[in-house]
């Protein structure tokens, strides 16, 4: 029932889709195996920096924003995580957890705010796998 | 006749923007961070299909106009603009191709909306940190993307009789 063109489509179509699952497996392994523990976290407002702080060390930080609105992050046992916010949306609160790898970002797109987990711990660096 | 095409369009606008208030109602954002189906492509698929490109994109632009309004704001825009180009461009193209079904079509628009969107976020918050999230993504855009291309596949079938210029 098929026409040759049907089934040339469908092998097409398993080719592309096999490409892209490998490319997806791949890229997650590597940034798996990449993974490291973070030292820092690095909070920028507009893309400028607002300040970095410890990961080793539990705080709380208030973020004040000019129009008066404001991002809470916390900080604890080595891991960093919003924890309220005066933005519409509450992404940030609700949807992106705790941070604690190199890398790892909690984005606040209304507030432009981002936490970034950065490295730095030191002697943590070779100890890595 | 002419009355049909913009009917069409407007049809497909409406039955786009049900379809992107549905996506926010099912919960899957709890496994990862703001992922949905992206169930009004299967509308953008069936104007690509049946209308044509250009006809796509205009239905793709007002919805996304229309979504912000309603659900969104300002960054959801830039998100949605974002995401919905960069994926309607891969798609036309590729089926230009004649070479793939509307599965490939429709899996390559999942992948390419979320990498438009992981750039829109790269831009604005100015960290190019995020493409961290783009592995995730990428797998995710996949399996939305087939979710979409079976029931764009269906829809097409089912329409395939249906007279809409």
């Amino acid at each position: 029932m098929k026409s040759p063109e049907a089934k040339r489509k469908l092998r097409n179509d398993l080719l592309l889709i096999l490409v892209l699952l490998l490319t997806g497996v791949i890229a997650i392994t590597i940034f798996t195996l990449t993974k490291k523990e973070g030292g820092f976290v690095r909070i920028t407002v507009d893309g400028e920096l607002y300040g970095t702080y410890p990961l080793d060390t539990d705080a709380d930080i208030r973020i004040e924003h000019p129009d008066g609105g404001y991002n809470l992050l916390v900080i604890r046992d080595g891991a960093a995580h919003m924890e309220s916010a005066t933005c519409p949306d509450l992404l940030c609160v609700e949807q992106q957890g705790w941070i604690r790898h190199t890398g790892e970002t909690i984005v606040c797109l209304p507030n432009r705010t981002v936490a970034e987990v950065i490295g730095g711990r030191e002697g943590d660096v070779d100890l890595a796998p | 006749m002419k009355t049909r095409t913009l009917t069409v369009p407007a049809l497909a606008v409406s039955l786009a923007l049900v379809l992107s208030y549905v996506d926010h109602l099912i919960p899957l954002s709890a496994t990862v961070p703001g992922i949905r189906i992206g169930l009004a492509n299967i509308v953008i698929l069936f104007v690509l299909y049946r209308l044509g490109a250009r006809y796509a994109a205009a239905v793709s632009l007002i919805r996304v106009l229309l979504s912000s309004v309603l659900f969104g704001g300002i960054t959801a825009f830039a998100y949605g603009l974002a995401g919905g180009a960069l994926s309607l461009t891969v798609m036309a193209l590729l089926r230009r191709t004649h070479r793939f079904g509307v599965m490939a079509v429709s899996i390559c628009g999942g992948v390419l909306h979320n990498c438009g969107q992981i750039l829109v976020a790269i831009l604005v918050t100015n960290t190019p940190a995020i493409a961290s999230y783009l592995p995730v993504l990428w797998i995710s855009g996949i399996a939305a993307g087939a979710v979409v291309g079976i029931l764009a596949a269906l829809v097409l079938h089912r329409t395939r009789n249906l007279p809409l210029t």
